[in-house]
């Protein structure tokens, strides 16, 4: 494979995370009527009639959320062969774990999705198993969320002990909002046992923190990782590439400012 | 070796000797952390606004001995903390590790104290479902409770690093920003204790 286009996978890879994240509010959030959530406390007919209200939303938003999680994916094979050029020689034990963190929350994720999915495919059948369904959807996201912290932990690691890179690939607050951001996960485990108030699956901790703390870390580690990208091609690894491709990259940073 | 000293991140020094302890990014996840404590504090007043009779009641269901510990055990702490941190900054190097032994050994006893409580609540019949005070008390407290773990980890750490430091005292980064962390778990603590514990 040539430099042009090792880098334009490396590009396209880190930019399927915001377009992971953009999909994820149009079609999971919006269109598929988590804005704001079922209530955990409503009747069991008020998750059926949920369902058949809008039922055109809810299929089509889960089912395009289905194929754009996996957009995780490539962000996260990106994460994770920058970080072992930070963490190298054989035993890349943060990076690993960084990926299987990463490819872990696409499974999770999608099951949740994947029950709605089903409770949307017969809205007719009985309240009772509609409810069951989405609480089940909710409880998957929220309860099995330390892959995905896990990850974050391993990336802010990483990045924090850096001392290959002359400038960091990330500032020292964004390692630490990171790991922030993974820590708020940890109140989502109370959605299995409260369904009212702020911990519950709807509430202020359940959902309003983690949720948004999520998509925001993924934004922000996005940019810095993408000024770092840019960055590596001009320097660091500048022996690997071919002066075209610098100038193009350059010429493309000064157009997009 | 460190390529160069922007990775460890410390703010450069202004004209007038003040700086920034710790690293910037402790800072930051401290701000974004009691934001979080704020909010439920807020959610707490407001849902207690709107039932005062039965939060009051629970209220006197607490033991304000076992509250009244924890806050002297956490300041005590913190205080051994700043004398830890002293005792580097002034060259007393031996002291440290004195210091930071001391400031665990609080920490510990603050979760022995707090799980004391707890069983004392949980053989009187109470949970976190009894209503929306213990809601409230046994989720707060217990996320502070998981603060004040992860707090131990990082003094035994510094406790650990401190045996170890030499006679001028190095770099005080490290120090600093678990310094500043468990001053912030103390804080929390000082702003649970009359929330939960006094506001009548």
């Amino acid at each position: 494979m040539d430099e042009n286009t090792k880098i334009l996978y490396q590009k396209l890879s880190l930019y399927s995370g915001p377009f992971f994240v953009i999909t994820f509010i149009i079609f999971w959030a919006w269109l598929g009527q988590n804005l704001p959530p079922p209530h955990p406390d409503w009747p069991a007919q008020a998750f059926s009639d949920r369902y058949v209200d809008h039922l055109t939303g809810i299929r089509v938003g889960f089912l395009v959320s289905l194929i754009t999680i996996c957009f995780y994916l490539p962000w996260t094979g990106y994460v994770t062969a920058r970080m072992m050029r930070i963490e190298t020689g054989r035993y890349p034990v943060l990076s690993y774990l960084q990926l299987m963190g990463g490819c872990l929350t696409v499974m999770v994720v999608s099951i949740s999705m994947w029950c709605w999915v089903v409770a949307a495919q017969r809205p007719e059948r009985s309240p009772e198993i509609t409810q069951m369904l989405t609480d089940a959807g909710w409880l998957m996201n929220d309860t099995v969320y330390m892959c995905t912290a896990l990850q974050m932990f391993a990336m802010a690691l990483c990045f924090l002990a850096d001392k290959k890179s002359t400038i960091p690939v990330m500032p020292n607050w964004a390692c630490y909002l990171t790991i922030f951001c993974g820590a708020t996960f940890f109140p989502a485990s109370l959605t299995a046992i409260l369904r009212d108030g702020p911990f519950a699956y709807d509430g202020l901790i359940g959902y309003w923190l983690p949720y948004p703390a999520w998509l925001i870390w993924l934004f922000v580690a996005t940019y810095y990782l993408l000024a770092d990208l840019k960055r590596r091609a001009r320097t660091d690894e500048g022996k690997d590439i071919v002066a075209p491709i610098v100038n193009q990259m350059l010429a493309d940073a000064g157009r997009e400012k | 070796m460190r390529a160069h000293p922007v990775v460890g991140s410390v703010l450069p020094t202004p004209r007038d000797g003040r700086r920034l302890p710790g690293v910037e990014g402790v800072w930051a996840f401290v701000f974004a952390d009691m934001t979080v404590f704020a909010v439920m504090f807020a959610s707490f007043m407001i849902d207690r606004h709107e039932n005062p009779a039965l939060f009051e009641a629970s209220r006197q269901a607490l033991s304000l001995d076992f509250g009244a510990v924890n806050t002297l055990i956490l300041l005590t702490s913190s205080m051994f903390v700043v004398l830890a941190i002293d005792a580097l900054k002034h060259a007393h190097p031996r002291l440290a590790p004195v210091f930071f032994a001391l400031a665990l050994t609080c920490g510990l006893a603050f979760i022995v104290s707090k799980t004391l409580e707890y069983m004392a609540k949980f053989d009187a019949g109470i949970s976190m479902l009894t209503n929306d005070f213990f809601m409230y008390y046994f989720i707060m407290t217990g996320m502070h409770l998981g603060h004040v773990v992860v707090g131990n980890v990082i003094l035994a750490v510094l406790w650990f690093k401190s045996r170890s430091v030499s006679a001028s005292g190095g770099n005080l980064t490290v120090y600093e920003s678990g310094a500043t962390y468990w001053h912030m778990v103390d804080l929390l603590w000082i702003c649970l204790f009359p929330l939960l514990y006094l506001v009548r």
